[in-house]
């Protein structure tokens, strides 16, 4: 039962993680952004390719992966985004997008690297730590760890800064803060650098714990949006807690059920959520009818 | 020749989904990333019904289109009250977990294995087997549907529909019950989508849960997009260039997995391209812009 518990623990930390990026990012942009995923996945892969291609050490593989894709959402935020929000597209245009440059980068990797699962560790599975009667593995505990120093950081970015207030102000209100004279496009490029760089930082530490495979950026993407709609928008904590919440339903409906289920678990369970608690835990509710 | 047929009988299958998507994404603004979900009720329905009971097509058909509503209320019920991105993502939800019905019932649906085997339908002992046969049978199905949306959006049901799509409070201000045109329309948007899944389980007489995953869903919704929403050409246009484009990738030499590769890349930058510069698609009568 507490190894249940523990590794619930663990994809919780990772789904919180994800969620993280994707929960800052909606808070300014408003729409479900697919091409978060694509960029999970290339920074993984571009991890892989530097310690397995390049010979290069894998820390600073991984530092070069998650800096390529924090310049990747940053890209296509310039690219895509900010020409569709000039042209006045709405959200829905904006989702298909960031859709089809997800369905783009997930079949260019499948191109590059085959469909068969990549292993990004370098040397043996090691065994696991035995902690308090659970077994953890070192990238399980970094997993956690960077969950709690993200989530940290992004604190005290948002909440304590002049330029997290920017663009919290920003993602509150876009057009009173274009009147107080922000830049609320650059804003909005900002918070892809910042999110980008949390997908990737998940995605080479997830993908050192497990196999890359092209289908993992999609996985990622719906699990960080479950847990953002069940942890509640606008909030640091909203996501985190979320992302632990279907860490622990996942793993203990698992225990109960068969291993295949685990996914429509989360959704059931998003799916009540939306009908009973659509805002979340913590987030404010959207109202049905905006005037 | 029996190529081009059998690209003729996916094109007719493909605008079938794709009015039937229209008639909520485009008619009534409804966001639903859940489309292939409903036309894959509708394919294992009829074929579960066929292959164990030996139902004649008709009623498969008729009680995939069945199924495949009364699995709209169930998603449209509770969440077509919420904010439409909440929406949006409760249909995300409803669609992963068909799938995953689909795929891990392996008692009821063979679970990846797929269904084998499902017989041709017969008409009055006419046996519809040839590909010529079956490119009639599609055609008659996908023009039924098409001259039934065109029917119900002219009509004062599909006023209301418009009316919803351009500004809900309006519609509900002149006491429009807008709840419920919305469940309405979404359940025939769901049913023809079945009817579509059904046609598609005759001809292919084989189906595996990989035909109906989200990916199905973008494809359908990108068809809509591409070809236009709410115009009568769009539909048709959207689903033709979709289904026809990616083929010439198979003339020019690639390995087949690397051309399937190949097709999702074009679709996704078709996609992105399409909404960038022609945000209406190549016929549509209504934008996405608000």
């Amino acid at each position: 039962m507490s190894q249940v518990l523990a590794n619930g623990f663990v994809a919780g930390s990772g789904y919180a993680l994800v969620g993280l990026g994707i929960g800052l990012i909606w808070s300014l942009t408003r729409f479900l952004n697919f091409s978060y995923g694509a960029v999970y996945i290339t920074s993984a892969y571009v991890a892989y390719a530097l310690v397995k291609w390049a010979h290069l050490p894998i820390i600073l593989s991984m530092c070069i992966a998650v800096l390529v894709g924090a310049c990747l959402g940053g890209l296509m935020e310039f690219a895509v985004f900010r020409t569709l929000r000039r042209a006045g597209s709405s959200q829905f245009i904006m989702f298909v997008a960031s859709f089809g440059l997800l369905i783009c980068f997930q079949n260019l990797v499948s191109v590059v690297f085959g469909d068969r699962p990549r292993i990004l560790r370098t040397g043996n599975v090691q065994e696991g730590i035995l902690m308090l009667s659970v077994r953890m593995t070192k990238p399980q505990i970094l997993i956690f760890l960077s969950s709690v120093v993200v989530a940290f950081g992004m604190w005290i970015f948002l909440f304590k800064t002049k330029a997290g207030k920017i663009i919290r102000a920003t993602a509150s209100d876009p057009f009173l803060a274009r009147v107080h004279g922000i830049n609320t496009d650059r804003e909005i490029l900002y918070v892809f650098f910042i999110g980008s760089a949390v997908a990737s930082i998940a995605s080479v530490l997830i993908g050192l714990d497990t196999d890359l495979t092209p289908a993992m950026g999609l996985n990622a993407l719906m699990m960080g949006t479950a847990a953002v709609v069940i942890g509640g928008m606008g909030s640091i904590y909203g996501p985190m807690l979320g992302g632990f919440f279907i860490g622990f339903v996942q793993h203990i409906g698992v225990w109960k059920l068969p291993t295949q289920w685990r996914d429509a678990i989360v959704f059931a369970v998003v799916i009540l959520f939306l009908v009973f608690r659509p805002q979340g835990f913590f987030g404010k509710p959207l109202k049905s009818t905006d005037i | 020749m029996d190529y081009i047929v059998h690209i003729l009988i996916l094109v007719a299958i493909y605008s079938l989904l794709v009015v039937s998507l229209d008639l909520a994404l485009g008619h009534t603004g409804l966001v639903s990333v859940a489309h292939a979900a409903f036309y894959g009720l509708g394919a294992y329905t009829s074929s579960l019904l066929a292959v164990r009971f030996g139902v004649t097509f008709g009623v498969g058909i008729l009680a995939g289109m069945l199924v495949a509503a009364l699995a709209s209320f169930l998603l449209s019920m509770p969440s077509l009250r919420l904010h439409e991105d909440y929406f949006m993502i409760a249909s995300f939800g409803f669609q992963m977990i068909v799938f995953n019905i689909f795929n891990n019932w392996t008692e009821l649906t063979h679970g990846p294995l797929g269904i084998p085997g499902i017989p041709p339908p017969r008409i009055l002992g006419w046996k519809i087997d040839s590909p010529l046969e079956f490119l009639l049978f599609a055609c008659f199905f996908a023009s039924l549907a098409y001259f039934l949306i065109i029917r119900l959006t002219k009509s004062p049901f599909g006023r209301v529909l418009h009316a919803i799509r351009e500004d809900e409070i309006f519609a509900q201000a002149l006491g429009k019950n807008t709840l419920r045109f919305k469940m309405i329309a979404f359940a025939i948007s769901a049913a023809l989508a079945a009817l579509a899944g059904s046609v598609y389980a005759y001809y292919v007489s084989f189906i595996d849960p990989t035909s109906f995953t989200i990916m199905e869903s973008i494809l359908i919704m990108s068809m809509v997009i591409i070809g236009g929403a709410g115009g009568p050409w769009g539909p048709l246009i959207g689903a033709a260039m979709l289904v026809m484009l990616p083929e010439e990738l198979r003339f020019m030499g690639f390995s087949s997995s690397i051309a399937a590769n190949l097709r999702q890349i074009l679709y996704g930058s078709l996609l992105v391209i399409m909404v960038i510069f022609r945000p209406r698609g190549m016929a549509g009568r209504f934008g996405f812009g608000r």
